[in-house]
C-alpha cells in the first residue's frame, strides 16, 4: 500500500467514523429523551392514582375495583401519549391478558422506591396513600425512537458525502488544489452537526412538550375527580417532579417557551376549574435547555473527518523534513499550548460570556443581559472616580523614574562595578520582597501614634499625621510606597540602558566641549529614549493593576481614597459577588491597557541601534 | 593635568555616593524597622524589644503550614514553567513550522490580560473541576510562563544554528538536540527563569486568595494578610509572620541576586 | 567511502527571490579531493548543507555513491560536516565534544574511547582533551571540529571554509596537515574555500560556482590554462586573466584581428564580427620599446613582489596588468611598447562565454 493509500485510508476511516459516531449519539441521545419521558408519564402516573383512588375499607391498599377503574380511564384521556400496564402488586389491571409483572422486579421497587427499566419499559412503583408501601407499579414504554435524522441533517449528510469524497480525492494534490476543497468540507461538516444538533434539541424539546401535555392532562383529571385539590394545587406537586406549579393564566392545551427567572423555561397552563388556572413550568436546565452540552460534542465528532483529511492532505504535501520539524515543534509545544488553551484563552472567552450575562456565584440562574453590565459599570460614577484616582496614582511612575534615572547618572558612569552594584543590591530589595509583608511593615511605619515616620515629625515638632487615616493623604501615601517598592527595578533597568551607550559618543561630546548636564541632555537622554518610553509604560500599565498593596494597606479606604481600578474590580466580584460588572469592566480595561502596550510597541518600533 | 582629573573623578565619586547612600539607607529602613517592630510589642515600639513576641506570633498562627504551603506552591510552578517554557521556547526559536509566528504573538497576548481579568474565569474554571481551595487549583494555572518562554527563546536564539546542525549531522534527534546541545549552554537564562519564577510565585496574591479558602491551603502572603481579619492579632504578631514570609525571599536575594538583576535586565 | 553526485541541484530559500543554487550538476568521485570555489555569498555553503541533508534541495537529486539520498534525514547518509564556525559544543570538553557523535548513535563507550584517542593523537590534541572550546586558540579549535568529524568515520567529509579563520602562516601549515589526512585516508572530501590560491593548492579538482551556478569544472590546470568563461578567468590566478574589450573581424584565410582602440591584435579568429573579450594572463604580457608590439601603453604602478613584478598598465583606457621577471627600471608615467604572447591569447565572446 503505497504511504498516500494508507493516508486516504485513514482519512475515509476517520471521516466514517465521525459521521457513524454522531449519528449514533444523536439516536441515543434521543432514545434518551424518550425514556426520560416515559420515566416520568409513569412517575406522574403512579402519582395520579395515587390522588385519585379511593382507599379500601379495610387495610391500607387501595379500593381494587376503583383503582381497576381509575387505571383503564387512563387510555381514554384524549392526546394522552403514555402507553401504560398498571400492576396491582404482580397483576396486571389494564390488559388482564398482559404478562403479570415479576415478583423480583416488585421486591426491586420495594426496596429501592424508584425508577427501574424493565426492557423497553420505565417501572414507576405505585406507593399506598400515605406513600408507605409500594403496592404495585406502573410500566410505561417508551418510544422506540423514530429515524434519528430530519430531511435537513438528511440532507447535510449527502453534501457532507459529497465533500467528503471531493476531500477525499484532493489528497497528495498541491496545496491550493486541496485547500479548495477541505475548506467547503469543513463547512458541511459544521452544518452537519448543527442540524443533528438542532435534532436533538427538537428531540429534546418535543419530550419536554409531551411530558408536560401529559401532566397537564394527568392534572386536570385528578382535579376533576377530587375536588380539594382545585383549592390546593400544591397537592399535586408529587405528579409533577421536575416542573414547578406557579399561578397562572388562561392558556393553549400545548406547551410553549417563556423567558422567566433568566432562562428560556417550558410551561402548560392547566385549567383546575372554570377560571382556576395554574401554570406549569419545567425546572430551569430541564428539557431542551440541558442539550446545549451536545453541540461541542457533536461539532467536535463531525470535525474529525476535515480535521483527518487536513492533516493528510498537509503531511502529503509537505516536505518530509518539514512535516518532521512540524510535528517535533508541535510536540515541544503542547503543554504550553495546551495550558494557554485551557488557562488562559479559553478563560479570555468565558469572560466574554460571564460579562454578558447576570453572572452571581450565589445566585442559580445566570440571564442574557447583553451589554447592560457594560452599560451600568459605563454609568457607575464609582467606577469613574476609581479610573481617575488610578490616573493619579500612577503619576508615581514619572516621579520614581526621575528619581531613578538620575540616581543612575549619578551612580552608573562613576564609581568602581562593586560599589555600584553593592548600592544597586540596596535599592533592588524592595523589589525583590514580598508587596504584602512591603504592605504590613508601611502600615506600621504610616501608624499615627507609634509610627517611625510620625515619631520623627513628632520630635520636629510638626505634630503626627494620620497618614493612611486621612482621605487627602492617604493617596499619596500609597504612592509613596510605589516609589520606594519600584525604585530599585528602574534603576536597574535604567543602569542597563546607560551601560548600553557606548562611551564614545560622550567622549566625542566631551572632545566638542559638552558640559556634564549638556551630555546628558544632549547624548544620554535621547539614547535613552526607547528605555524611558518602555519603563513609563509598563509602569502605568503595572498601576492599573496595582491590587495586593492597597487591599491590604488601606482596604481602598479611607472613604474610598485609595480605591484604585484593579482593587475596585476585584471588590465588585468578591465582595459584591457581581461576576457579571466586574468581567465588562475588567475587560474594558483590557481594551485600554492592551491599546496602551500596542502603541508602545508602535513607539519602541524603531530601536536606537548603536553603530 | 591628569592628575587634576583623576582628583575631579574622585570628588565626583564622593559626592555621587554621598547623595546616593542615604537613599539606599532609606530603602532598606522599613525592612530593619520591620526586623525591630516584630520584637516589640505594640504600646511600646520605643522600648527594648521583647523576643518572645516572635516566637509567640509563630505559635498563635498556622505560619508554619503557610510557610510550607508557599514552598510547594512556589517549587511545583517552578518545575513545572521552567520545563514547559523550555519546551516551547525552543520550537518558537528554533523549529521551522506553519504559523509559528502567529502562534507567537498568539501567546504574547495573553501577557496583556491583566491578572484581575483571568481570575475571575479561572475561578468558575476550577471551581467547575472541584479544584477550589486544592494545591492542584492554585497550582494547575501557573504552569506556563509566557513571559519565560519569550525570555528563553531570546537566549536560545543566541546559541548558533551550526552547532544544531552539527548535533543534526552527527545522528541527534529533535529531542536530543534540546536536551544536550540547547540546554547545557542555556543553564544560566534556566537559572534567571527558575528564580523569577520561584519569587514570583512566592509573593503572589491575588490568584491564592480567591483560590483557596482555608487556612490549611493558605500561602504565606495571603495568610499574612488576612491575619487581621481572621485572627484579630495585633501588628507586632502580623510584622513578626511579615518577617518569616520575607526572609525566604530576602536569602534567595541575595544568594541568587546576580539572576534577579539579569532577569530584569533581560525584561528591556 | 563514497562518490557524490548532484543531479540539477537548485535550492530556493525565498520563494519569490533570487535562488541560491541553480541547477548544479556535478559528480565528485570516490576518495578525491574536490573543492568547490567561489565569492561570498555565492552558495557554497548552501551546496554543501544540501549535500549534507541539512537543507532540503528545492528541485534535483543527490546521490551518494549512486543512491538517492535526497529525501533521507542527514544522520542517516553517513557524512561529517566541519562548519565554517566550527559549531563545537560549549558545554562539553574536547573529548566529550568528539564523542558526541558516537555517543548519540549508542556506540560502546571502549569503542569510543579508542576512537577518541586515535582521532586525537592524528590531529595531536592529546593535552587539550579535557579543556573546553572556550579555552582553545582558533587552529586547535580547527582541530577538534575535525577530530569530531574524523572519529565518525564517514564517507564523505563536508569542509566548510575550515582555513578562513586563521592567519596566513598556520593556515597553509595546516593546509598541508590537511592534505597528509586526505592522503592517509582517502575519503572523499568536498572542500569549499572563496581563496582561489587554497583551491589551486589544495583541489584535485576545482569546480567554480558563481551566484547559485556552476561555472566550471575541472582540474587546476585546465581552470587555469583553460577558463571556460570570463569570470573563472578573472577569478582563477592572482591577479586574474588581463581582458580587453575590442571588436573581433575576420581577415580570412583562418586569421583575424581585435581591434581595441588603436591596437589591433591578430588572433586565430574565423568568420565573426563583433564585439568580443581578449583575454591574456598578465605573465603572458611583455613590455617593449613604445614603437614596437602591438601598441604602446602608459604606465601606472609598479609593484614589486621580489622574483616578479606587477605592472599596472593603461592601454587605450583599458587596464592591463603584466607580470614582469625581476625589478624592472620603470615608473609610473613611462610609456612602453605592449608584446602579447600569441600563443596563449583567450577569446570569449560578448556574452562572456570562451568561443572556439
Ligand atoms: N537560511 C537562509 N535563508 C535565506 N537565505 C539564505 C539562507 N542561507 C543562505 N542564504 C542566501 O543564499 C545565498 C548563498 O548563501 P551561502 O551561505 O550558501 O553562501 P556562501 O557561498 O557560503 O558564502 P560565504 O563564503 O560568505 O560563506 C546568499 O545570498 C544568502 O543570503
Ligand atoms: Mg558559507
Amino acid at each position: 500500500m503505497s504511504p498516500l493509500a494508507r493516508w486516504r485510508a485513514g482519512v475515509l476511516f476517520a471521516m466514517s467514523a465521525g459521521a457513524l459516531l454522531l449519528l449514533a449519539l444523536a439516536q441515543r441521545a434521543q432514545s434518551g429523551y424518550e425514556r426520560t419521558l416515559a420515566a416520568r408519564d409513569a412517575t406522574a402516573a403512579a402519582a395520579y392514582l395515587t390522588i385519585v383512588t379511593p382507599v379500601a375499607r379495610r387495610g391500607a391498599g387501595y379500593d381494587l375495583p376503583q383503582l381497576l377503574i381509575r387505571a383503564r380511564a387512563l387510555e381514554e384521556l384524549p392526546g394522552f401519549s403514555g402507553r401504560f400496564e398498571i400492576y396491582h402488586a404482580t397483576a396486571p389491571l389494564i390488559r388482564a391478558t398482559a404478562p403479570p409483572l415479576g415478583a423480583a422486579a416488585l421486591q426491586q421497587l420495594r426496596r429501592e422506591v424508584a425508577v427501574r427499566w424493565t426492557g423497553e419499559a420505565a417501572l414507576a412503583p405505585l406507593l399506598d396513600r400515605d406513600g408507605w408501601d409500594v403496592v404495585g407499579a406502573v410500566a410505561a414504554r417508551a418510544d422506540a425512537g423514530t429515524w434519528p435524522v430530519s430531511t435537513w441533517s438528511l440532507g447535510a449528510l449527502l453534501l457532507l458525502l459529497v465533500a467528503g469524497t471531493q476531500s477525499l480525492g484532493a489528497i497528495g494534490r498541491p496545496r491550493h488544489a486541496w485547500r479548495q476543497s477541505i475548506g467547503p468540507y469543513g463547512v458541511v461538516a459544521a452544518l452537519f452537526g448543527v442540524a443533528v444538533f438542532a435534532d436533538v434539541r427538537g428531540a429534546a424539546a418535543d419530550a419536554t412538550d409531551r411530558w408536560l401535555y401529559d401532566t397537564r392532562l394527568l392534572m386536570q383529571e385528578a382535579a376533576a375527580r377530587v375536588p380539594e385539590i382545585r383549592s390546593a394545587p400544591a397537592g399535586l406537586a408529587t405528579l409533577a417532579r421536575g416542573a414547578e406549579i406557579v399561578p397562572g393564566d388562561s392558556g393553549p392545551s400545548t406547551a410553549w417557551r417563556r423567558a422567566a427567572g433568566g432562562a428560556v423555561r417550558a410551561a402548560v397552563a392547566v385549567r383546575l376549574a372554570p377560571g382556576r388556572w395554574v401554570e406549569l413550568r419545567a425546572r430551569p436546565g430541564e428539557g431542551e435547555a440541558g442539550t446545549a452540552v451536545w453541540l461541542p460534542v457533536l461539532l467536535g465528532l463531525a470535525a474529525l473527518g476535515p480535521l483527518g483529511a487536513l492533516l493528510a492532505a498537509w503531511s502529503t504535501a509537505t516536505a518530509p523534513r518539514q512535516r518532521r520539524e512540524t510535528v517535533a515543534a508541535w510536540g515541544f509545544l503542547a503543554p504550553s499550548a495546551l495550558h494557554l488553551a485551557a488557562f488562559s484563552f479559553a478563560p479570555l472567552l468565558l469572560v466574554v460570556y460571564v460579562s454578558l450575562h447576570r453572572w452571581s456565584p450565589i445566585e442559580p440562574t445566570r440571564a442574557f443581559v447583553a451589554l447592560a453590565n457594560y452599560g451600568r459599570v459605563f454609568r457607575d460614577p464609582l467606577v469613574w472616580s476609581a479610573l481617575g484616582r488610578t490616573l493619579v496614582y500612577a503619576l508615581y511612575v514619572p516621579a520614581s523614574m526621575t528619581l531613578a534615572l538620575g540616581l543612575a547618572v549619578i551612580i552608573g558612569r562613576r564609581g568602581s562595578g562593586a560599589a555600584t552594584s553593592a548600592l544597586r543590591a540596596f535599592f533592588l530589595l524592595p523589589y525583590a520582597s514580598s508587596v504584602v509583608a512591603i504592605a504590613l511593615v508601611w502600615q506600621w511605619m504610616y501608624h499615627p501614634d507609634f509610627g517611625l515616620l510620625n515619631q520623627l515629625l513628632t520630635r520636629a515638632g510638626l505634630g503626627p499625621v494620620n497618614w493612611l487615616g486621612d482621605p487627602k493623604t492617604a493617596l499619596a501615601a500609597v504612592m509613596l510606597v510605589s516609589v520606594w517598592i519600584h525604585l530599585g527595578y528602574q534603576l536597574t533597568v535604567f543602569l542597563a540602558g546607560l551601560r548600553a551607550i557606548p562611551q564614545t559618543y560622550l567622549d566625542a561630546a566631551r572632545v566638542d566641549g559638552a558640559n556634564a548636564w549638556q551630555r546628558f541632555r544632549r547624548v544620554t537622554f535621547p539614547l535613552l529614549a526607547p528605555v524611558t518610553v518602555f519603563v513609563l509604560v509598563t509602569g502605568i500599565i503595572g498601576g492599573f493593576q496595582v491590587l495586593a498593596l492597597v487591599m491590604v494597606l488601606t482596604g481602598g479606604g479611607p472613604l474610598g481614597a485609595t480605591d484604585l481600578i484593579a482593587y475596585h474590580i476585584y471588590r465588585i466580584a468578591w465582595e459584591r459577588q457581581q461576576f457579571g460588572d466586574a468581567s465588562a469592566l475588567a475587560l474594558l480595561l483590557f481594551a485600554v491597557l492592551f491599546g496602551a502596550t500596542w502603541a508602545q510597541l508602535k513607539l519602541l518600533d524603531r530601536r536606537v541601534e548603536y553603530g | 593635568m591628569g592628575n587634576r582629573a583623576g582628583r575631579r573623578g574622585t570628588l565626583g565619586r564622593w559626592v555621587s555616593y554621598a547623595l546616593a547612600l542615604p537613599l539606599a539607607l532609606l530603602m532598606i529602613a522599613p525592612f530593619l524597622y520591620m526586623a525591630a517592630v516584630a520584637l516589640m510589642s505594640e504600646r511600646d515600639s520605643l522600648r527594648p524589644p521583647v523576643p518572645e513576641h516572635f516566637a509567640a506570633a509563630l505559635a498563635a498562627l498556622p505560619v508554619g503550614r503557610f510557610l510550607l504551603n508557599s514552598a510547594i506552591f512556589s517549587l511545583a510552578v517552578v518545575a513545572g514553567q521552567v520545563l514547559t517554557s523550555a519546551t516551547a521556547a525552543y520550537a518558537f526559536a528554533r523549529l521551522r513550522f506553519p504559523g509559528r509566528d502567529r502562534l507567537f504573538l498568539a501567546y504574547l497576548c495573553t501577557l496583556m490580560a491583566p491578572g484581575v481579568l483571568l481570575v475571575i474565569p479561572r475561578f468558575l474554571l476550577i471551581d467547575v473541576l472541584g479544584w477550589v481551595d486544592t494545591y492542584q487549583g492554585v497550582i494547575s494555572t501557573e504552569l506556563v510562563s509566557v513571559t519565560g518562554i519569550f525570555l528563553l527563546r531570546q537566549f536560545f536564539r543566541t546559541i548558533p544554528r551550526d552547532l544544531e546542525d552539527a548535533a543534526r549531522l552527527e545522528g541527534a534527534g529533535e529531542w536530543t538536540i534540546f536536551w544536550r546541545v540547547i540546554v547545557p549552554p542555556s543553564r544560566p537564562a534556566l537559572a534567571t527563569l527558575a528564580v523569577l519564577a520561584f519569587a514570583d510565585q512566592w509573593r503572589s496574591f491575588l490568584w491564592p486568595l480567591v483560590a483557596t479558602r482555608s487556612s490549611a491551603m493558605r500561602p504565606i502572603e495571603v495568610g499574612i494578610a488576612n491575619l487581621g481579619g481572621t485572627y484579630a492579632v495585633s501588628w507586632s504578631y502580623q510584622v513578626a509572620s511579615a518577617r518569616a514570609a520575607v526572609i525566604p525571599l530576602m536569602v534567595l536575594y541575595f544568594v541568587a541576586q546576580k539572576y534577579f538583576i539579569r532577569g530584569v535586565e533581560e525584561t528591556i | 567511502m563514497a562518490s557524490v553526485t548532484l543531479r540539477r541541484l537548485a535550492k530556493r530559500y525565498d520563494p519569490h527571490g533570487r535562488p541560491a543554487l541553480e541547477e548544479v550538476s556535478l559528480e565528485v568521485s570516490d576518495g578525491e579531493f574536490f573543492v568547490l570555489l567561489g565569492p561570498s555569498g555565492c552558495g557554497k555553503t548552501t551546496l554543501l548543507r544540501c549535500i549534507a541533508g541539512l537543507e532540503e534541495p528545492s528541485a534535483g537529486e543527490v546521490l551518494l555513491d549512486g543512491r538517492d539520498v535526497t529525501r533521507l534525514e542527514p544522520a542517516a547518509r553517513d557524512v561529517a560536516m566541519v562548519f565554517q564556525t566550527y559549531a563545537l559544543y560549549p558545554h562539553l570538553t574536547v573529548r566529550r565534544n568528539i564523542a558526541f557523535g558516537l555517543e548519540v548513535r549508542r556506540v560502546p563507550a571502549a569503542e569510543i574511547t579508542r576512537r577518541v584517542q586515535q582521532a586525537a593523537e592524528r590531529l595531536g590534541l592529546g593535552t587539550l582533551l579535557d579543556r573546553r572550546p572556550g579555552e582553545l586558540s582558533g587552529g586547535e579549535r580547527q582541530r577538534v571540529a575535525l577530530g569530531r568529524a574524523l572519529v565518525r568515520e564517514p564517507q564523505v567529509f563536508l569542509l566548510d571554509e575550515p582555513l578562513s579563520h586563521l592567519e596566513p602562516t598556520l593556515r597553509s601549515e595546516l593546509r598541508a596537515e590537511l592534505l597528509e589526512l586526505h592522503r592517509a585516508l582517502r575519503t572523499t572530501v568536498v572542500y569549499v574555500t572563496h581563496d582561489q590560491v587554497e583551491a589551486m593548492a589544495m583541489g584535485q579538482r576545482i569546480a567554480v560556482l558563481e551566484r547559485g551556478r556552476l561555472r566550471q569544472v575541472g582540474t587546476p590546470a585546465e581552470l587555469y590554462g583553460r577558463p571556460e568563461d570570463v569570470f573563472v578567468a578573472r577569478f582563477i590566478g592572482n591577479p586574474g586573466m588581463n581582458l580587453l574589450k575590442g571588436r573581433g573581424r575576420s581577415t580570412g584565410d583562418e586569421g583575424g584581428v581585435v581591434d581595441c582602440g588603436t591596437w589591433s591584435v591578430p588572433v586565430p579568429l574565423e568568420r565573426y564580427e563583433g564585439e568580443i573579450y581578449l583575454g591574456v594572463r598578465p605573465e603572458h604580457v611583455s613590455l617593449v620599446a613604445p614603437d614596437q608590439g602591438v601598441g604602446a601603453a602608459d604606465v601606472r604602478g609598479v609593484e614589486p613582489l621580489g622574483p616578479d613584478t606587477i605592472v599596472r598598465l593603461d592601454a587605450n583606457g583599458q587596464a592591463l596588468v603584466a607580470r614582469l621577471h625581476g625589478i624592472p627600471d620603470l615608473r609610473p608615467g613611462d610609456r612602453v611598447g605592449v608584446k602579447l604572447d600569441r600563443r596563449q591569447l583567450h577569446l570569449f565572446d560578448a556574452a562572456g562565454a570562451r568561443m572556439r
